[in-house]
């Protein structure tokens, strides 16, 4: 597609009319919830008519008095031109959407001055005396200051509406902010590849006319794929090389290289560990103990975080289970192990100590000790809600206290139809599973199947599942409920005799939801925003596009057939993740530029019509300015490498180090605070996220950290380094190689032009300054 | 070079507190939330800045502000009858025993935890996890920095929530209240990041300076978000406030203070140089609405009368001791451009998460965690000195006299309130467009054992 034909479309594509499909949804929502609130049984009906006004009037008997007030949605130029009066009349003191602080807010549903239409209208004609709120009769005419007063209830009604898609809104408005400063796109059209991913991409902006954006250039590509799937910044000479490089299938090559995919298949790790780690170039060799592989730290990272791989939780040690884990999944990454193999190993993994069974820590994770104690009914409750999210991507937590009906009609359909009994008979799948520690103070833990240990006083050395027993996390139980175990999704009863743990671990891993989950998680880290959004979050009613569930809900997914597509691929390629990632790297949906010229509409990014910025995780923030300055200490007197683990693992990248609470003892202070202000997961219940605060642009603009790391007189430093080349650098090859090792792209002339005016001004100096202006860039702390 | 600090329109700040504390990642919940008071009360006010002083690890009430004279306590504790029948260790806090007068004692605690991290959790959001809706439960600090953002004025350099020496994991932060809320989190223990050593000053300018120039290409590019420049302008003006070197006297220690708040810093405590940051964080009046302080961890479960351990009943109560009573002593002393007494404009809460077990000490020599009895102390914004609210029985076990209208223990709640009120704040507002759907209380109605009804503690003013 050209260029000009792009913004053709823009024209075309522009609707005649603004419909406000969010409006109607809280408007019905409202209505549902309101007559819920008067003690009147809930009426889906309401929730499920299209057409707002015909269903109004069948509310006046259950509503009271005055509360009746027809709402009659502002649509089209009704509501354009009250948004263009709004502007130019309120918006000043307001606000523009009504957002303003304190008593000029709109939205915040206190009504200083009465929320009837006719006494806002009221408000606007005559002012509010005492405060700076002016009669406006003399500005407005009368039906401008009805259309205005329903503007204000209409901001208002917006603002009850749940934010569908967090992650894609939070997405999209950094991608707005960030990308005209970013390197433009190739020039030529885009041709999508023969690839499952381009062809459900750019299928459906065909289908509805959207347009997208251009190739990402090579450069914008070589750095984006090495931070998506190995989470640093590439060599500056590899960026040189591959800008150098002609083959036509250099980015697949390149893929096919950090997967360490060979000709043919997984090539698997190396017999000569050495030999390995100089190909991957990732870093330094650090011993027999470890090859230092990107590849395997990113990801083992990334599956800590999710199975919240923790050292110390509640008062509960885990120090050699969490221990064990990590290298078991260190294990599964190195040796590319089939997804639900290792799915299966976590659930049903046995143990007699934590140490020696790695996966054991994945259910061991979820003990409910107190004093000592073992709670074994609520470790079953903390199992059911973990398995049940990670593997399975529904969140449990709210059925594990009460029926979903009620609580959840505003955020997940099919929640609202579970019981909290069936959530029970998930958890007695784990009801013969025995935790325990041979002693009070003991770290270590036991993983059986087998009778249930309970406090003393209730030991009856029975199995199962008891509903009569205490609960400390949760509301009580139903004592006088038989439960069976059962399997949420599909009510599928464990065969007799069977191991239940083993019985469920074949439901979970068979069911094609376990493997949609796993793709969703990839697609979500590789393409910044998952195609259900929330990963976590699935809604079961609203999957099936044959099916689709009752108005006002809508299909979850942005491409529910893609998702399934790829689910299926999955699964029949033995569920290998590096066949996945290869898969959505290769796309050219993976590789659009970030940049679109021209007009762009933020709905477009539910197509995945340009790529999503995404910032760089805590780990990889830390890890790019160590690899930029090459200078992985910190702190005055800083040990050149970071201790990891009791005394095996040294390493210097913030991506290899354990659960936060070991780095209380081993880990320096200025990095711990450093990644903790960078929103690392805690791997309880935080999970790593995107927020920045003027902490982490303090830490970045004037931390002791950053600036030692840009000092020439650092060992080993980048700058220091390039300093002292024999023969000397060019002021504008330092410029060059600076830019290159920091931001892994060529500076613009404009940028060579001031920098090599700094460095005549300031020499040595200067190079250091530079360096620190290139990490505060914002380009730096994203993947674009 | 001539240092250039920005200066800050309210319509900049409005704007800011959307846009530049959050920098560049805009979250979903920065439109304001529909806020809505339940019921008619109210509040107190008379407080601009509420300094939580957090005892991390739950302080043994027993040997503190309810002391009890037992079998096991030791002779030189100097257990002492102050006035009207209070008595203090005035071996171990010599100098709040002799300023009785200035604070309030609250002998009736009771907590629903006992459990360091639900505990902690409890004392900042006010409400007992819930893992549903962990992401979006505010610390009650975000909620007053929240209430209080249309108050910013030009010119507050500082954000409105910090937090010194709070475990980071231990924190709790903004939820789904807008960025500016978040705690600007730091570590008293070391200079701030933003302070720059007055060396490094110049060479900070010469970079911003070149950081600023090598963006200028993009200035005045034109997206249908607005001028790009200008978010990128935003980005940095709320970091850059902070090079402001009014900033970096608020966070230096000087030697003289160093001095006065001691030199006894124990391992994770440094209660000292948090206590001067916070005086002077009064002080400079630039905006912060509370700061939250750790201090411990008071988790003695073993040698808990041990002079040799690092940590031990003592040399907690040492530190305290020291550094509550400057802490009340500079405060009283000072007074802002009005010549209003900070003192009188700053509520200071010093609290643990719950108490510890009562009687003979366990096998470690140490005591435990108990729930149903603790303490708590306030002063200033109108605390009257002096004042003793509840008792618990001889050993201080449990609760014998709530000593307040409401006739039953105190619980965490009613501090939050309390607080809330003195600040300005109604605590019964609540937040109905949360995500979960679950409307938000600022003071959560539905205790741990079913719904109460919680609220100021009016005799600690009358």
């Amino acid at each position: 597609m050209k260029r000009s034909e792009v913004t053709g479309y823009l024209n075309i594509m522009l609707p005649p009319k603004r419909t406000t499909p969010t409006f109607l949804l809280c408007f019905f929502l409202i209505l549902g919830w309101g007559f819920q609130a008067r003690g009147e049984p809930a009426q889906p009906q309401a929730t499920e008519e299209s057409s707002g006004e015909s269903e109004v009037p069948a509310a006046p008997e259950t509503e009271a008095p005055g509360d009746a007030e027809p709402l009659v949605p502002l649509e089209g130029e009704e509501l354009e031109l009250a948004a263009s009066v709004f502007a130019a009349n309120c918006a000043m003191c307001h606000g523009e959407d009504g957002t303003a602080a304190g008593d000029l807010n709109l939205v915040d549903e206190l009504w200083k001055h009465g929320g009837e239409l006719a006494e806002i209208e009221k408000t606007i004609r005559e002012g509010a005396p005492g405060t700076k709120m002016t009669p406006k009769a003399d500005d407005l005419t009368d039906p401008q200051i009805t259309l205005v007063a329903r503007y204000v209830k209409h901001l208002a009604l917006q603002m009850h509406g749940m934010t569908p898609e967090p992650e894609r809104k939070a997405a999209t408005e950094l991608t707005d902010q960030l990308a005209a400063r970013l390197p433009p796109a190739e020039q030529g059209e885009v041709i999508p590849s023969d690839s499952i991913v381009d062809h459900y991409i750019f299928g459906k902006m065909k289908a509805d006319e959207v347009p997208y954006a251009g190739l990402c250039s090579d450069g914008e590509f070589f750095r984006r794929v090495h931070l998506d799937l190995w989470g640093r910044l590439p060599d500056a000479e590899a960026v040189r090389e591959f800008l150098a490089d002609t083959d036509p299938n250099k980015r697949d090559a390149l893929i096919d290289k950090l997967l360490w995919i060979e000709p043919g298949g997984w090539g698997g790790p190396p017999e000569d560990e050495q030999e390995f780690s100089k190909v991957l170039k990732a870093g330094d060799y650090v011993g027999p103990w470890q090859v230092d592989d990107a590849f395997v730290s990113k990801w083992r990272c990334f599956f800590e975080d999710l199975f919240r791989n923790k050292y110390t939780y509640a008062g509960v040690h885990y120090f050699s289970t969490a221990e064990g884990l990590r290298e078991y999944i260190k294990l599964f990454l190195q040796h590319n192990l089939p997804y639900d193999f290792f799915a299966r190993e976590l659930l049903t993994a046995t143990a007699l100590s934590g140490k020696n069974s790695g996966p054991s820590g994945y259910l061991i994770r979820n003990a409910v000790k107190r004093g000592g104690e073992a709670h074994h009914e609520d470790t079953c409750d903390e199992i059911a809600v973990n398995a049940t999210q990670d593997f399975l991507g529904v969140n449990a937590q709210c059925i594990s206290c009460h029926d979903g009906a009620n609580h959840l009609e505003k955020s997940n359909l099919w929640l609202t139809q579970r019981k909290r009994e069936e959530f029970w008979r998930q958890a007695a799948f784990f009801g013969e599973t025995r935790i325990f520690s041979a002693s009070k103070d003991s770290r270590e833990f036991v993983l059986i199947d087998g009778p249930t240990l309970r406090q003393k006083p209730n030991w009856r050395g029975d199995v199962g599942y008891r509903m009569d027993a205490a609960s400390t996390l949760r509301i009580p139980r139903d004592a006088t409920a038989e439960i069976t175990p059962a399997f949420l999704l599909s009510a599928e009863a464990p065969s007799q005799g069977s191991n239940l743990r083993e019985e469920f671990a074949r439901m979970v891993t068979s069911d094609l939801q376990f493997a949609k989950v796993i793709v969703n998680l990839i697609w979500a880290k590789l393409m910044t925003v998952g195609i259900v959004d929330p990963p976590l979050e699935w809604d079961l009613a609203r999957q099936d596009p044959a099916n689709p569930p009752p108005a006002p809900w809508t299909i979850q997914p942005s491409h529910p057939e893609l998702l399934t597509v790829l689910a299926k691929d999955f699964q029949r390629n033995n569920y290998d993740l590096r066949h996945l990632m290869r898969i959505i790297c290769r796309s050219r949906a993976y590789q659009l530029s970030s940049r679109f010229e021209g007009e762009y509409k933020p709905e477009w990014d539910r197509y995945y019509a340009r790529r999503l910025v995404r910032r760089l995780s805590a780990e990889e923030t830390y890890d790019a300015l160590a690899k930029a300055t090459n200078v992985f200490g910190h702190g005055a007197g800083a040990k050149p490498k970071v201790p990891v683990r009791f005394t095996t693992e040294w390493t210097g990248w913030a991506m290899d180090l354990p659960g936060p609470l070991l780095e209380n003892q081993f880990c320096d202070e200025a990095l711990k605070d450093f990644l903790f202000f960078f929103n690392r997961s805690n791997r309880e219940l935080k999970w790593p996220d995107s927020k920045s605060s003027i902490v982490q642009t303090s830490l970045l603009l004037y931390s002791d950290l950053v600036r030692r790391k840009v000092l020439a007189k650092t060992e080993d430093s980048r700058v220091g380094t390039l300093l002292t080349q024999d023969p000397p650098l060019s002021n504008f090859e330092l410029v060059e190689e600076l830019y290159l090792h920091t931001l892994s792209r060529q500076p613009t002339a404009y940028e060579m032009a001031e920098a090599v005016k700094h460095l005549e001004e300031y020499r040595d100096k200067g190079l250091e300054n530079l360096q620190w202006a290139l990490v505060n860039k914002l380009e730096f702390i994203v993947n674009y | 070079m001539v240092t250039h600090i920005p200066k800050l329109t309210r319509r900049d700040f409005i704007r800011m507190s959307g846009v530049t504390a959050a920098g560049y990642s805009l979250l979903p919940m920065l439109r304001a939330n529909n806020v809505e008071a339940q019921s008619k009360v109210t509040p107190r006010g008379g407080a601009e800045l509420c300094i939580f002083i957090m005892l991390q690890g739950a302080p043994s009430q027993m040997d503190t502000f309810d002391v009890k004279e037992r079998p096991e306590t030791p002779q030189d504790f100097d257990i002492r009858t102050i006035k009207d029948g209070v008595r203090m260790p005035v071996g171990t806090m010599p100098r709040l025993s002799e300023r009785l007068d200035k604070f309030a004692i609250i002998r009736s605690m009771e907590f629903w935890e006992s459990c360091h991290n639900r505990g902690t959790y409890y004392m900042q959001a006010g409400r007992a996890i819930s893992p549903s809706r962990l992401k979006e439960i505010p610390s009650i600090g975000a909620v007053l920095a929240y209430e209080h953002l249309e108050r910013r004025r030009e010119g507050d350099f500082l954000p409105p929530f910090i937090s010194l020496n709070v475990r980071t994991d231990l924190l709790v932060g903004n939820g789904m209240l807008p960025p500016s809320c978040t705690p600007m989190g730091l570590n008293a223990r070391v200079t701030p990041p933003f302070v720059l050593p007055e060396s490094e000053q110049a060479t900070f300018e010469v970079r911003r300076d070149l950081l600023q120039r090598l963006d200028r290409e993009w200035r005045g590019v034109e997206t249908h978000r607005g001028t790009i420049f200008t978010d990128l302008d935003d980005y940095y003006r709320s970091a850059y406030l902070l090079s402001d070197p009014k900033a970096a006297d608020v966070f230096t220690i000087k030697p003289e203070d160093k001095e006065r708040y001691g030199q006894i810093n124990y391992v994770f405590n440094h209660l000292g140089n948090a206590c001067v940051m916070a005086r002077n964080i009064a002080a400079a009046d630039a905006g912060t609405r509370f700061i939250i302080i750790n201090h411990g961890t008071w988790d003695l479960h073993s040698d808990i009368y041990d002079k040799s351990k690092t940590l031990n009943q003592y040399s907690l109560n040492n530190e305290l001791d020291l550094c509550l009573a400057n802490l009340i002593d500079d405060l009283e002393s000072m007074s802002d451009a009005q010549g209003r007494r900070l003192i009188d404009k700053t509520l200071i809460v010093v609290i643990g998460e719950f108490g510890r077990t009562p009687g003979a000490l366990n096998d470690n020599k140490g005591r435990d965690h108990h729930s149903e009895a603790g303490i708590a102390v306030l002063a200033g914004a109108g605390v009257k000195g002096g004042r003793v609210i509840g008792a618990t029985d001889e050993t201080a076990a449990k609760v014998i006299d709530p000593g307040w209208h409401k006739e039953r223990s105190i619980y965490p709640e009613d501090i939050q309130a309390t607080v809330h009120s003195v600040m300005g704040v109604d605590w019964s507002k609540k937040i109905t467009n949360t995500p979960s759907g679950r409307p938000f209380e600022y003071t959560e109605s539905l205790s741990p054992k079913g719904p109460m009804e919680f609220g100021e503690i009016s005799e600690l003013f009358a």
